[in-house]
């Protein structure tokens, strides 16, 4: 469905010195800096999948996302989107793609959202049958019905991404661009979007490219990860096996129902003091021993084996990377 | 074309909704399309005191360029104006890339997308003035004339637009450039005086180079049954290179903006 | 009191970094400046209009004079606050200014004073080329009576900027002044002397024009300017100025109180 290959995109931008005489000289004398935001990207999702682009800020995934778009020349390399070339925004290649964007809206600030579903049942020519069907199964998945005749101005920033979701897959798009689409929202909104994401993968098998920096949103819905940084390729594949590589030990956390003695805390080897805990960390297959360790020595209060957070994955995915 | 037809008229129609969801505009808009008429009649009548004639036009000949001028300036502050000043916006917020996202072409999305009808009292009171003149004049204008001024009239609608479009297309390029539209709407106002009222190089420049004199005098004038079909036909031709021009300038913005051409 | 010393000793630094703002927005800068094109017009429609003859106890000498002195002190004099205050309030970016211990009018007088060089830069090329084309419009330089056309101008500035102001507060009732702004805009330019000299209006109109703050926002000033206002009646024109300032200015601090008020208690 989107193959890359050998993606660059290569911008220039001012310089400017600090102060009144450096903003003076770059009236007269503008200079230009050259950088690679995307700097030789390779990559093929296939239809169906539901991918996660993870990266610092500034890492090259707004732009990547902006060229498999369309609305970035590449400056070189090939992309292609559901058999075609994004660039030139073609009319079939606009009908099988769309673009959620977490902080901005295409939706008409002083209207209820059904007039902007309106307008884009005319833009993109739906049949009135077609379009019905498929507004109404938003609505229902996305729970809009109190929604609907509203003003878009009067609603939360969560009903608001709700709305917008739905208008962009009025459409039923192939392939759905989703750039940070639970930015700013609760976490009680966070969920209901992801089960919508997944529930509309599900049901009409599009494919989905998701930015975010909620390692939460990428855990519930990706199962593939690609990893973008300085606007380098860094990982591409299973999450799980992204989380195996880099972070495959366990963590055993321990509460006690007292302070242990010194004598306790001498057998209880590997387990360090952590905020109240105590906590080791060990491999998938030791987890059996540790815990059983803990149950022998420690006094128990509550036991709990932790996977690392993918935070601290990525973490150290970059870190090997950086020189020392 | 039948889907891209219902597009528009779909953002026709949301425009119209969204002006209509501020009350208070149309009241002040009504309000001021009375005021207009003073502030801009008001010059003529001070002019005119102790002359019949200034530079071959008489009072109610120039009150006829004077109508001209508020009824293009109020179809163009409700059909031009907003919608291309909310472009500006839109490329500094980052929403322009929707109006990519949509499969109609973006110089007619953009070119339709923020109409206000509330600015229409503005050009029905340049009409009016236009009307009211035309009954003074010597010898009314016959339908034939009516015809072509209309024409010239769309034309200078055209050229508008087209100087619009050129004016944001800047904003591709500078990221700051609210109130271009301000700039143009001030430069325009010499097309409130018949064009013989510049001299020299300066009605030149208002003839060829910034047509504004076509869009305002040369209506006047066929009113007056002073124009004939070729010159107007000259007229309609030069709102069609101007739009050729306006839509080279916004392809140009368009490829810088996604970089196709830095 | 601590306030206002604050704000003080703030001035500079807001003059220096409303300077560099505008540096870095060369472009809008000078379109901006260059919006005010109606003087030259008038300057160019008068000027064919008087060659047969005066207009009112004008000739064509005293009326380029009049444009020509139009158009420096609307540059001086000009300001764009309400559009700014419309669009700041609209976007949420004033809830922000007023977190900051800095009156946020301040601070729009601060970046608006910074943009004077920059006008004054761009008049001196423009006023130079008028003088070309007429050279009698500089003749009454000598009689001007600076003092007072300084304290008019700055009285002008104050009016405008007050007046802007109030209107642009008028955003935190009404969502958007723009529209009522736009009515004073009509209001001004009938009766500021602005279009023509205030003379030349009928009777009925000139005594409101007279009366009301438009005449010290543009006529005074310009007559003052062009040398036709000597003695008393210059000192006259300077006391009206500022009896409008004064009264603009109490105007302006009261529909902001309550303004921040109404918005504190509406929200964002």
């Amino acid at each position: 469905m989107i193959e890359v290959e050998a993606l660059r995109k290569v911008y220039r931008s001012p310089k400017k010195q600090p102060g009144l005489a450096g903003s003076l000289r770059a009236l007269f004398h503008p200079e230009w800096t050259e950088l690679a935001a995307v700097d030789g990207v390779s990559f093929t999702i296939q239809p169906g999948e539901k991918v996660g682009f993870l990266g610092p800020n500034g890492a090259g995934k707004t732009t990547t996302l902006k060229m498999l778009a369309g609305l970035l020349l590449p400056t070189s390399g090939t992309i292609r989107v559901a058999g075609r070339t994004p660039f030139g925004r073609s009319t079939e290649h606009l009908q099988a793609i769309t673009l959620v964007m977490g902080s901005k809206q295409q939706l008409r600030w002083d209207l209820p959202p059904t007039e902007t579903f309106e307008l884009n049942r005319a833009i993109f020519g739906l049949e009135p049958a077609a379009f019905a069907e498929t507004r109404d199964e938003l609505v229902a998945l996305l729970e809009l019905e109190p929604l609907l005749n509203r003003p878009v101005r009067n609603l939360s920033l969560g009903e608001r991404m709700k709305c917008e979701l739905a208008a962009a897959l009025l459409h039923r798009p192939q392939v759905l661009f989703l750039d940070e689409p639970t930015i700013g929202l609760d976490v009680r909104m966070q969920v209901a979007v992801r089960q919508f994401i997944e529930a509309w993968n599900q049901r009409t098998g599009a494919t989905i490219l998701l930015t975010s920096h909620y390692m939460a949103d990428i855990e519930a819905l990706c199962d593939r990860v690609i990893v973008i940084d300085g606007g380098k390729l860094r990982y591409d594949g299973a999450l799980s096996a992204l989380i195996a590589q880099y972070a495959p030990d366990r963590r055993v956390v321990v509460r006690t129902l007292r302070p242990p003695t010194p004598a306790e805390l001498a057998q209880a080897v590997g387990f360090v003091e952590e905020d109240g805990s105590l906590v080791a960390m060990t491999p998938p297959e030791g987890v059996k021993d540790v815990v059983g360790l803990a149950l022998r020595v420690l006094p128990v209060r509550d036991l709990s084996v932790e996977e690392t957070p993918l935070d601290e994955v990525i973490r150290r995915l970059f870190a090997e990377e950086r020189p020392r | 074309m039948n889907r891209t037809l219902g597009a528009l008229r779909a953002e026709l129609r949301l425009a119209a909704m969204t002006a209509l969801a501020y009350r208070a505009s149309f009241f002040g808009e009504a309000l001021l399309a009375l005021l207009t008429i003073a502030w801009t009649l008001l010059p003529i009548f001070v002019l005119y005191d102790q002359r019949a004639g200034i530079a071959g036009w008489t009072r109610d000949e120039a009150m006829l360029v004077n109508g001209c001028f508020i009824l293009l300036e109020g179809l163009m502050s409700a059909l031009i104006e907003p919608n291309l000043r909310a472009v500006v916006e839109q490329v500094r917020d980052g929403t322009f890339d929707f109006v990519l996202m949509k499969p109609v072409d973006p110089q007619l999305q953009v070119s339709v997308h923020r109409t206000s009808p509330t600015r229409l009292p503005h050009a029905l009171a340049g009409l009016g003035v236009v009307i009211w003149a035309c009954l003074q004049l010597p010898k009314p204008p016959e339908l034939g004339d009516i015809a072509l001024a209309g024409l010239l009239l769309g034309s200078g609608l055209l050229i508008l637009h087209a100087l619009f479009t050129l004016v944001v297309s800047t904003a591709f390029w500078f990221v700051r450039v609210d109130n271009l539209s301000y700039l143009l709407t001030n430069t325009l106002d010499v097309g409130r005086w018949p064009l013989t009222f510049y001299e020299g190089g300066l009605r030149f420049f208002l003839t060829f180079v910034v047509p504004i004199g076509l869009m305002t005098t040369w209506p006047a004038m066929a009113l007056r049954g002073l124009l004939s079909p070729g010159e107007v036909a000259m007229g309609l031709a030069v709102a069609l290179g101007f739009s050729l021009a306006g839509r080279l300038a916004w392809t140009t913005a368009l490829r810088r903006y996604s970089s196709a051409s830095s | 009191m601590n306030d206002l010393l604050r704000a003080l000793r703030a001035w500079p630094t807001l003059l220096r970094v409303g300077l560099a703002e505008m540096v870095a927005y060369r472009a809008e800068l000078v379109i901006w400046i260059l919006t005010s094109t109606t003087p030259l017009i008038m300057m160019v429609i008068w000027s064919r209009a008087s060659q047969d003859g005066a207009v009112g106890d004008y000739d064509a000498d005293a009326l380029a004079r009049y444009f020509v002195a139009t158009l420096i002190v609307r540059q001086l004099t000009g300001c764009w606050l309400v559009w700014e205050m419309n669009q700041d309030i609209r976007t949420g970016a004033f809830s922000v200014q007023l977190l900051r211990p800095v009156n946020p009018l301040l601070i729009h007088a601060a970046n608006t004073l910074a943009v004077i060089p920059f006008r004054v830069l761009l008049l001196v090329p423009l006023v130079g080329a008028l003088l070309l084309w007429k050279p009698a419009a500089a003749d009454a330089l000598g009689q001007v009576a600076w003092l007072p056309f300084a304290l008019s101008l700055t009285a002008a500035w104050l009016i405008n900027f007050f007046v802007q102001a109030m209107m642009g507060c008028l955003a935190f009732w009404w969502r958007q002044s723009l529209g009522i702004f736009n009515v004073w805009h009509a209001l001004f330019l009938i009766s500021s002397g602005y279009v023509f000299p205030l003379s030349l209006l009928p009777p009925g109109i000139r005594g409101f024009a007279e009366a009301s703050p438009f005449a010290y926002l543009m006529s005074a000033p310009v007559e003052l300017l062009s040398g036709r206002l000597q003695g008393a009646a210059a000192w006259q024109a300077v006391g009206g100025g500022a009896l409008w300032a004064l009264l603009c200015g109490v105007g302006a601090a009261v529909v902001w109180r309550r303004g921040v008020a109404h918005h504190e208690a509406v929200g964002a």
